[in-house]
């Protein structure tokens, strides 16, 4: 028997995940409605950017009408920078014991391998290159760490209807079963996702390009010992003249993303009997003739669009709300997730009084920046994956029959996997003003690299705030260490410091293990709360170092 | 055999396809043609032209040979 059981209509919720029923709270009483940030949406992205603020010691609201988890698989990659902000929020290893890491992948011709994709990992790393995760597993952790938060108020069921944006602050009409009410903010974090009501409410679009292609999303249950990798199939026999990607997920849930024909009618390919027939034949196709049942399915289709600024007055837009990318790359939400993480320091320092609200018109630059730079990367690949033309289908389809014997076309078949954006054009940056010719580091604007340490990991000890990584022969702090530290706590802004020793002597478990910051000479960084790499040199001139935080926290603008 | 680098191989394959979108369907081969003749003109070394020429050809025979398979199950 194959296919029997499980219907997984479009939409409907797979059988195989124990849903959670969060309840709806009566509304505030009058006198606790005012906040200083109200995050419309409680899906990935929205529960980042409250637990990021959390982290920082801000409150915030959390808005979702929905009063669970989301329905389907979704977004399922999860690449190894947003692990690492995983970390951060302290949910990392919830995470990493129920994902499934991999580092490798596989693209067919006609059933052929043509490309091996082997992603970068070394022993300096704590997380793999990638973890495949349903988005309800994703939810429901970020959701249990917020509701044990005391500083997020998380509220479910509870619609937000309109938002009312001026220069003082930001009101928020809510509806709920229990009652309407409203809440006024100094800021609104719009998580809603593509179909963004509070977009809507403002009167915004997104704008870009559609894609031709379109693919039908499925997840099926199967017991199964291939392997945890990512497989492309192009003009396969289960799809021919088109692309199938499989996926493996835990609780033995494999994603299944074919394309359609481009004369397929959408809805009929969507129905249940033509989704089973088609995935019979790509099971037949990996060899698996288990008994399997058909769990969700939906239909994709791949767009790059997005908002013209992410911030609007004291509104601002994450995730899909500000932006939609391919899946191919798996870019939506680790970048969604970037957005949270940039975000969330800037308004709790600002909300702190740490910075200038002037720090937070980085955030769109900063983030839009990040979008457009994947548009560029998921712009080729969709084009890889979905010939739009006839002369792009001509070229592809001699690319692969290139592939298998030729290197110069398998790199075309380079999924171009998510990563992290840099910084590097920030006026958040030092850019090349301080040391910037030393490849053994990473570069201004880029995110800091991990290192293995005699004990864990370098990312494992930075704290909440910016952090001085020093790196010198025995770990000893370089003169001005002290100065810094105590000028820059003066002017409120705490500075963690890890000092990095590239031989034995070193205190606290910091002496380098890996390959990484192995070179000679003593050496600084200056971390962002996000990770980022904003200033780096050789020896510590106290001075530019200082003036590097300032720029960081929007306090200067050196030309 | 390519003397470009990555990004020049990628802004090629772009402008090949984009070039194939501007001629005619039926103007395809003879557009082909005359690119591969222009590039074997600028080509130095005649050996590697002819490695090239042999290198389309078997791609394309274990294409052929893989066109056929046997039809997808239940379709």
């Amino acid at each position: 028997m194959s296919g029997a059981g499980g219907s997984g209509g479009p939409g409907r919720r797979p059988g195989y995940f124990d849903y959670p029923e969060f309840p709806l709270r009566p509304p505030p009483a009058p006198g606790d409605r005012g906040r200083r940030v109200v995050i419309v949406g409680a899906g990935p992205i929205g529960l980042a950017a409250a637990l990021e603020l959390a982290r920082h010691g801000v409150a915030s609201t959390v808005l979702d009408p929905k009063g669970s988890v989301c329905s389907g698989s979704r977004a399922i990659c999860l690449a190894r920078h947003t692990l690492e902000g995983l970390q951060q929020l302290g949910l990392a290893e919830r995470f990493t014991a129920k994902a499934l890491g991999w580092t490798r992948g596989t693209s067919f011709y006609r059933e052929r391998p043509v490309y091996r994709l082997t992603m970068p990992h070394s022993e300096d790393e704590r997380f793999l290159p990638m973890y495949n995760l349903q988005q309800q597993y994703t939810e429901l952790f970020m959701a249990e760490q917020a509701m044990a938060e005391p500083l997020i108020d998380l509220r479910w069921q509870s619609r937000a209807v309109d938002v009312a944006a001026e220069l003082g602050g930001v009101t928020v009409a809510v509806s709920t079963a229990a009652g309407d009410f409203t809440l006024s903010a100094d800021y609104l974090l719009a998580c809603d996702g593509a179909r963004s009501d509070v977009r809507g409410a403002l009167g915004l679009s997104l704008a870009g390009e559609a894609y031709e292609g379109r693919y039908v999303i499925a997840d099926i249950h199967l017991p199964s010992d291939l392997p945890t990798e990512r497989r492309a199939y192009f003009d396969a026999r289960a799809n021919p003249g088109a692309t199938v990607l499989v996926h493996r997920q835990p609780d033995d849930i494999w994603r299944i993303d074919y394309q359609l024909a481009d004369d397929a009618d959408a809805d009929a390919a969507l129905e249940e009997a033509a989704v089973r027939e088609r995935i019979r034949a790509v099971l037949a196709m990996l060899g698996e003739h288990g008994p399997w049942t058909l769990e969700w399915r939906s239909l994709y289709r791949a767009y790059t669009l997005c908002l013209d600024d992410y911030r609007h007055g004291r509104v601002f837009f994450l995730g899909d709300a500000a932006h939609l990318v391919p899946i191919f790359g798996v870019r939506g939400l680790n970048s969604g997730f970037a957005d949270a993480m940039n975000l969330g320091w800037k308004l709790a320092w600002v909300l702190r009084g740490c910075a200038d609200p002037a720090l937070l018109d980085s955030y769109s630059p900063e983030r839009r920046g990040a979008t457009l730079d994947i548009f560029a990367a998921a712009g080729k690949s969709t084009r890889f994956m979905a010939p739009p033309t006839r002369g792009y289908r001509r070229v592809r389809d001699a690319a692969l029959a290139l592939a298998a014997e030729h290197e110069c076309a398998r790199r075309l078949l380079d999924p171009r996997q998510s990563q992290p954006y840099s910084y590097a054009a920030s006026p958040l940056t030092s850019a090349c003003t301080i040391g910037c010719a030393d490849p053994d580091l990473p570069a201004p604007g880029a995110p800091l690299a991990n290192a293995r340490l005699e004990q864990g990991y370098l990312l494992d000890r930075l704290g909440p705030g910016f952090t001085l990584v020093t790196v010198s022969e025995a770990g000893e702090p370089p003169a001005g260490t002290a100065a810094l530290i105590d000028a820059a706590s003066r002017g409120g802004t705490p500075l963690g410091h890890v000092a990095l020793a590239r031989h034995a002597g070193a205190a606290g478990g910091n002496r380098l293990r890996g390959e990484r910051y192995s070179g000679n000479g003593d050496r600084w960084l200056l971390v962002r709360p996000d990770r980022h790499v904003c200033a780096r040199g050789t020896g510590l001139d106290v001075g530019a170092a200082g003036g590097a935080l300032q720029r960081a926290l929007g306090r200067t603008r050196v030309a | 055999m390519s003397g470009m680098d990555e990004r020049a191989f990628e802004q090629a394959y772009e402008r090949l396809a984009q070039a194939l979108d501007a001629v005619a369907p039926e103007e395809e081969a003879a557009f082909l043609t005359r690119l591969a003749l222009l590039l074997a003109a600028g080509c130095a070394d005649p050996a590697a032209f002819e490695t090239a020429l042999e290198a389309a050809a078997r791609a394309g025979r274990e294409g052929d040979q893989q066109d056929e398979r046997a039809p997808p199950t239940g379709s």
